[in-house]
């Protein structure tokens, strides 16, 4: 690849400090399975990698039952389903740490550059939006907080400015009854970018659905939220009636590409599909919530 | 010969085999799985260059001239070589060993002469030192060589 | 300024130091400034696992880690298995189920497994088949692999009792 710096600050203050420095020069890396492969191609060419392993607020991982889970954007997927607290509280979350590429790249992977790297196919990334997740991006100027769902805002690119770094990701508490589910259409088994995911959330109220989130993955230029396919499911009974409604909308709403991994009319028959398979599972993960 | 006529588990012998019928340990194996095999990229000396071959982007894509004169100028490259550095070798059937083929087809797919036949067809092929140790200049890694010869 | 950064490291028990660019994986700076050339190099980028080691007791493609950013850090490579000249009951098993034809996807299946039977003794099929995805194999087809790694399990489980 060509010739790159690279500086590991121990702080957050000295990665903003290199960050602002160097403007879009720079770019900030935490496992590199994504920027080291793009490096190598050619596709990103920054001067200056900033490993920000070593900064501790991007090795956070805080729970608790009431203000819900601060995931710093560094952590790697091993830890997160490796830990018991988020296991419990976000099966959804585990779904997609537990699939991103295999055993070894989740070693060094981490759900923040999962999203920072804002592929249109990251499997994270529904996820985080089904479960209401908000990126805590830094800058010498303080800290803003902005939903997964307006994070992407075209292939590779994100609402993240030269001299800001992602912190954290932080994810609400889970109120009783909740349940949420990934799944993604691959080629194989495992290891594969998703053809379609889907990301659903459930919140049920006495046997109805009180309130629900569908993202997906792969049929858009960046994650897309469904907010219509979630709305549509608010107030209704949980009911195969139901669930079919909201995964025709997901399907409608989406607007993928055929490309090499698939057709439009595959993906969008896979959007339905997918869909109503992670809406029945969150549901059945909601009354086992309880 | 009809069902009728199949006689089963017919013995052909019964002599006892050292190795057929046995499980040997394959003779290489100790090396392979402890990581010692020395695979030919493996090997390591003082001088080794490196090649990289040009593939064509395009098929049948007619090749009008290459110039090979900046590759050769970069930094460590030590020799390029397109089609016009081998000879012609004529045409006529040659044995292959378990299949036959024409000369005058085969010489072409070593390296393209005025066409590239298919995408991927070798085009040119370069030798070159790995990074020197201490230059702190960008040092042309054998696609961007490749990449010097794609611009003619 | 200098260009290359000088790494201290431990490769297999000993202490190694070594200089590298920012640039070179730590494949690169096993396989061409250390010279242990058991890693083998199949995609570059992560997918084919030829080049896994342990980092820290996580197994990781070394092909997507930079050479820079193991100072400090604990690597095993498949030259570390072995202990002296006595196989690991993994690399025997993979010896008598014929689970390796040109060895090149070897190093790293054994590296991959070893670290999936010290975390998990008693892996079923399914959790062997899927540890080991991000390992790919061209020659096998990856049944005598499993069968490998199933045998080796209940190896080392006799032995320990």
């Amino acid at each position: 690849m060509k010739w790159i710096d690279y500086e590991a600050p121990k702080s957050l203050g000295d990665a903003l400090t290199l960050l602002s420095q160097h403007g879009d020069r720079a770019r900030p890396i935490a496992g590199g399975t994504d920027i080291l492969v793009q490096l190598r191609a050619g596709a990103r060419s920054p001067d200056l990698l900033v490993d920000v392993k070593g900064i501790p607020e991007l090795n956070e991982i805080s729970y608790s039952p009431s203000s819900g889970l601060t995931l710093g954007s560094a952590v790697e997927c091993y830890k997160v389903y490796g830990n018991s607290d988020i296991s419990n509280a976000y099966p959804g979350l585990i779904d997609s740490a537990s699939i991103i590429g295999g055993t070894q790249i989740q070693g060094r992977a981490s759900i923040g550059g999962n999203l920072c790297n804002a592929a249109p196919s990251g499997d994270s990334i529904p996820a985080l939006i089904a479960l209401g997740a908000t990126a805590q991006i830094a800058s010498s100027g303080g800290t803003r907080e902005v939903p997964v769902e307006e994070f992407c805002t075209a292939p590779g690119r994100t609402v993240v400015q030269p001299g800001e770094l992602v912190v954290s990701i932080h994810l609400p508490a889970p109120v009783p009854n909740s349940g949420a589910r990934y799944i993604r259409f691959i080629p194989r088994n495992e290891m594969d970018i998703a053809v379609v995911g889907a990301g659903v959330s459930v919140v049920l109220d006495n046997g109805n659905i009180k309130s629900a989130r569908v993202a997906l993955a792969s049929v858009a230029p960046t994650p897309l939220f469904v907010k219509e396919a979630g709305d549509a499911l608010a107030g209704k009974p949980a009911t195969d009636e139901s669930i079919r409604v909201a995964s025709q909308l997901a399907s409608d709403a989406a607007t993928p590409i055929t490309d090499m991994r698939g057709t439009i009319e595959f993906r969008k028959h896979l959007c339905e599909v997918l869909t109503r398979r992670a809406l029945h599972t969150a549901i059945e993960r909601a009354k086992e919530s309880g | 010969m009809t069902t009728a006529d199949y006689e089963p588990n017919v013995v052909l012998s019964t002599k006892d085999y050292d190795v057929i019928g046995s499980r040997p340990i394959r003779p290489n194996g100790a090396n392979k799985v402890t990581g010692r095999s020395l695979y030919g990229v493996d090997y390591q000396a003082a001088g080794l260059l490196h090649g990289k071959v040009l593939s064509s982007p395009h098929g049948h894509a007619r090749i009008r001239s290459i110039d090979t004169s900046r590759a050769e100028a970069l930094e460590g490259v030590r020799a390029v070589i397109t089609s016009k550095d081998l000879p012609v070798v004529g045409d006529g059937v040659v044995d292959l060993g378990e299949s036959t083929g024409d000369v005058k087809y085969l010489q072409d797919n070593v390296l393209a002469r005025k066409k590239a036949l298919y995408k991927g067809h070798a085009i040119a092929a370069v030798a070159a030192t790995r990074a020197p140790t201490s230059s702190r200049r960008r040092y042309p890694s054998s696609t961007s060589i490749t990449r010097h010869l794609c611009r003619s | 300024m200098p260009a290359k950064t000088y790494v201290q490291t431990t490769i297999n028990g000993e202490a190694v130091d070594f200089l590298c660019e920012p640039r070179q994986s730590l494949l690169e700076c096993l396989r061409d400034v250390i010279g242990l050339t058991g890693s083998k190099e199949g995609c570059n980028d992560g997918n084919c696992g030829a080049c896994t080691v342990v980092l820290d007791g996580r197994i990781v493609t070394s092909c997507l880690v930079l050479g820079v950013e193991v100072e400090g850090r604990d690597i095993t490579t498949i030259e570390g298995i072995a202990v002296g000249s006595t196989l690991h009951p993994v690399q025997q098993a993979y010896l008598e189920n014929a689970a390796l034809q040109c060895g090149i996807c070897t190093p790293g299946f054994i590296v991959a497994s070893k670290a999936l039977l010290d975390q998990n003794p008693n892996p079923t099929e399914h959790e062997i088949r899927f540890w080991l995805a991000n390992n790919l194999c061209r020659c096998t087809g990856y049944d005598k692999i499993v069968r490998a790694v199933m045998d080796a399990a209940n190896k080392m489980q006799e032995a320990a009792v």
